[in-house]
């Protein structure tokens, strides 16, 4: 089963592709998934009567909620004896190591590849012009002259530098990695009373005050964005792409973050999203070789899935499809730049994925008094740390 | 009927049987079954009319009633499979120490109390207007157009609103904008502005039923009485106080005790303000909320807390509505 969307990009064509080619391993029928397929799929299995193999889909931040309910199965026994030529050499395809190293928990690889998410500044090109820059700076000191120069300029339309977006992982994810190598502790929670996530917020709050940048709810931010009221912002690739349905690929453009250090190497934010098969799946074979037809380094079956899924934002984990789909791509040319910071970034773990909601549901309450001026920031992330760990003690595990 | 005709068929059997006791026991035992079998035979037609709707309750009402009623008291986690031991109650003690539920709880009560008056006040202003209006056709139309929000979906309605709202694209921003400045809207982005503005999304949304309730009362008021009342000098307000409300008290009973039922409402915060964002400073995490963030989106997803949160909202509006309806019984003309 895989959501609509996925389908219709291209998982759909590329298992027609796979019965017809690959009929020697089986054939798959794809299903789209209806809301609520987890609750389904967890009692078919606790019955031994599951109809379903395989996810194409699982979010990197359900990913973890998946494994600890019991909905995926551990992949290294059906990628020993797959008969896709790939199955057994899982480290040495992807594009780096680091992508292997993501799919593991405790030990066991869990997950398939299907996207990788690496954030990149989506930002409007004519405005950085009439502040006199021709590309993105390098570094927030930079960024910083830059906006205090484009302020003045963008007034009269009422357009703020920069936005940010009201949650963990977009701007302020962003961001951080390029202040800190490793973001997240072992257990995955935000390393949110460092140095540098303290550097972080007060030069956010810093340009907030100089109204250099903006703070909205991440619904309203791309909302904004598509009015054309802030110059840049960070995130997803789905930054540009939304952007440029308003304003075209001529004003919007994407480009490697800003680094807080111009000698450490370049790093940005990469979580990725895979599909999974479940366990006591009827045929978990067929559906990990399903899912390693679809989503391989090479072949016409997978070209369908890779070639779809760049036109909606998601980037490919194989360096054959990245050169292939991206690198004479001028569409997508930002894509192909950021990605070359993926293997100094440190991919972002599955427990992170455990972690993450509680962190966002704990903090903000704190961060918005900070942004208004209430409290310092050692306050707000002391009192963040006092519930995190309340609630964390209430898990079990 | 059946000691009649026990009775009744008891005395025949009596008469003409030569062995009175046992005659008597095997004629009752007798008489017994024949009425069985002509009740059933009566009463098989009315179990096939509510057996659908029986079994419909049982199972898609009775059922979950029952098993949320294990669950919360269970430390039931989603996330942990096979992990449902019973714990008494220890999900109460949990709430007792969890500032964050009496944080919601507080937020929440207020949001009722908000959505309770306006609701109120707004029904009964638009009913009262309507009643006035003495053309069936137009009456008819203004009733239409009173209960359009009822029948617009939740999600339609917030989110229009929130667009009406927004507080720097919306309309009411741009309005207060032109005519007093811009810092006047920042108000909308204020934390202790999200529970009267949720409120009056919800009071306005559901706000059609009750005009209909309302007129249902104000049209069975008999016009006699007003006019008795007027002959003898009452004016408008007289008239409301002395003669209106007091006959349409049953009616406020009903508004009200439906209108405790908010208390453990969600879907308004979280479509106004996503899934994952609880609102500026957290003043959107209401009561329902905070169950569904335990409940689907925290750590082990702990349904058996969220579970024990919503039974204890469930019981309060139960206490709300059986106190509202005992104080307003008892002031009944």
């Amino acid at each position: 089963m895989v959501d609509k969307t996925w389908a219709d990009l291209g998982m759909l064509d590329a298992t027609v592709r796979f019965n017809q080619e690959r009929a020697d391993l089986g054939n798959v029928t794809l299903e789209e998934t209806a809301q609520g397929w987890d609750t389904k799929v967890l009692a078919q299995i606790k019955e031994k009567n599951l109809r379903w193999s395989g996810h194409g889909y699982a979010a990197f931040f359900d990913s973890f909620k998946y494994i600890k309910a019991g909905l995926v199965a551990p992949l290294d026994d059906y990628l020993k004896t797959s008969k896709v030529a790939w199955g057994g050499k899982q480290k040495e395809s992807y594009f780096t190591s680091r992508i292997y190293d993501a799919l593991q928990f405790q030990g066991k690889q869990y997950f398939i590849p299907m996207k990788a998410n690496v954030h990149l500044v989506g930002y409007r090109e004519d405005y950085l012009q009439m502040a006199g820059y021709d590309k993105f700076p390098a570094t927030w000191d930079e960024v910083d002259k830059m906006m205090r120069k484009m302020k003045p300029l963008l007034a009269k339309d009422e357009v703020i530098p920069m936005g940010i977006s009201r949650d963990m992982f977009r701007t302020f994810g962003t961001m951080f990695t390029t202040f800190i190598e490793k973001p997240f502790d072992d257990q995955g929670v935000l390393k949110f009373e460092s140095q540098e996530w303290f550097m972080l917020l007060e030069m956010l709050k810093k340009w907030k005050d100089d109204g250099l940048a903006r703070l909205d709810p991440h619904a309203d931010s791309m909302d904004v964005w598509q009015k054309g009221k802030f110059a840049f912002s960070l995130g997803s690739h789905s930054l540009v792409r939304i952007g440029r349905q308003v304003w075209g690929t001529a004003k919007v453009k994407g480009a490697n973050p800003a680094q807080a250090n111009a000698s450490a190497p370049p790093r940005t934010w990469v979580h990725i999203d895979s599909g999974f098969v479940f366990p006591g799946a009827p045929n978990p074979q067929l559906a990990t070789d399903w899912l390693l037809s679809i989503l391989g380094p090479d072949g016409t079956i997978a070209e369908r899935w890779w070639r779809g899924v760049t036109t909606f934002s998601g980037q490919p984990v194989h360096q054959n499809w990245i050169d292939k789909v991206l690198k004479d791509n001028k569409d997508l040319s930002e894509v192909y730049e950021v990605l070359k910071l993926v293997p100094n970034s440190q991919i972002i773990s599955l427990p992170v994925a455990g972690a993450y909601a509680i962190t966002e549901a704990k903090m903000w309450p704190h961060l918005d008094r900070f942004f208004k001026g209430d409290i310092g920031i050692k306050e707000a992330m002391s009192a963040t740390r006092k519930e995190v760990d309340e609630e964390v003690a209430k898990q079990l595990k | 009927m059946l000691a009649d005709y026990l009775t009744h068929r008891g005395s025949e059997l009596m008469a003409t049987s030569p062995s009175g006791a046992a005659a008597t026991a095997s004629a009752w035992w007798q008489a017994v079954r024949a009425l069985r079998r002509e009740a059933w035979g009566e009463s098989i037609a009315g179990f096939l009319f509510v057996g659908p709707a029986v079994a419909l309750f049982l199972i898609f009402n009775a059922y979950p009633i029952i098993r949320g009623l294990v669950i919360a008291f269970s430390d039931y986690r989603y996330l942990v499979p096979d992990y449902a031991p019973f714990n008494g109650f220890d999900n109460w003690l949990a709430m007792a120490n969890d500032r964050v539920f009496w944080e919601s709880f507080g937020r929440s009560l207020q949001y009722t109390a908000i959505y309770f008056a306006l609701n109120f006040i707004m029904a009964f202003f638009v009913a009262v207007l309507i009643s006035q209006v003495h053309g069936p056709r137009e009456a008819g139309v203004y009733r239409v157009i009173s209960y359009l929000p009822v029948i617009l979906p939740a999600s339609v309605a917030l989110l229009v609103w929130r667009q009406f709202l927004s507080p720097e694209f919306g309309y009411i921003a741009v309005l207060l904008k032109g005519l007093f400045g811009p810092a006047v809207s920042a108000w909308l982005r204020d934390a202790r502005a999200v529970v009267p503005i949720l409120a009056t999304i919800a009071a306005w949304k559901a706000m059609g039923s009750n005009v209909l309730l309302l007129l249902v009362g104000l049209y069975s008021i008999n016009g006699e009485l007003y006019e008795a009342a007027s002959i003898d000098g009452a004016g408008w307000w007289k008239r409301l106080t002395a003669i209106t409300i007091p006959l349409l008290l049953p009616t406020f009973t009903v508004i009200f005790v439906l209108a405790a039922g908010v208390l453990g409402e969600a879907e308004a915060s979280l479509i106004y303000y996503g899934v994952t964002d609880a609102g500026p400073e957290g003043a959107g995490r209401l009561i329902g909320r905070y169950a569904y963030e335990i409940a689907f989106l925290q750590g082990d997803l702990r349904w058996g807390y969220a579970a024990a949160m919503n039974l204890t909202v469930g019981l309060t509006s139960m206490g709300i509505s059986g106190l509202v309806f005992r104080l307003l019984r008892s002031g009944r003309v």
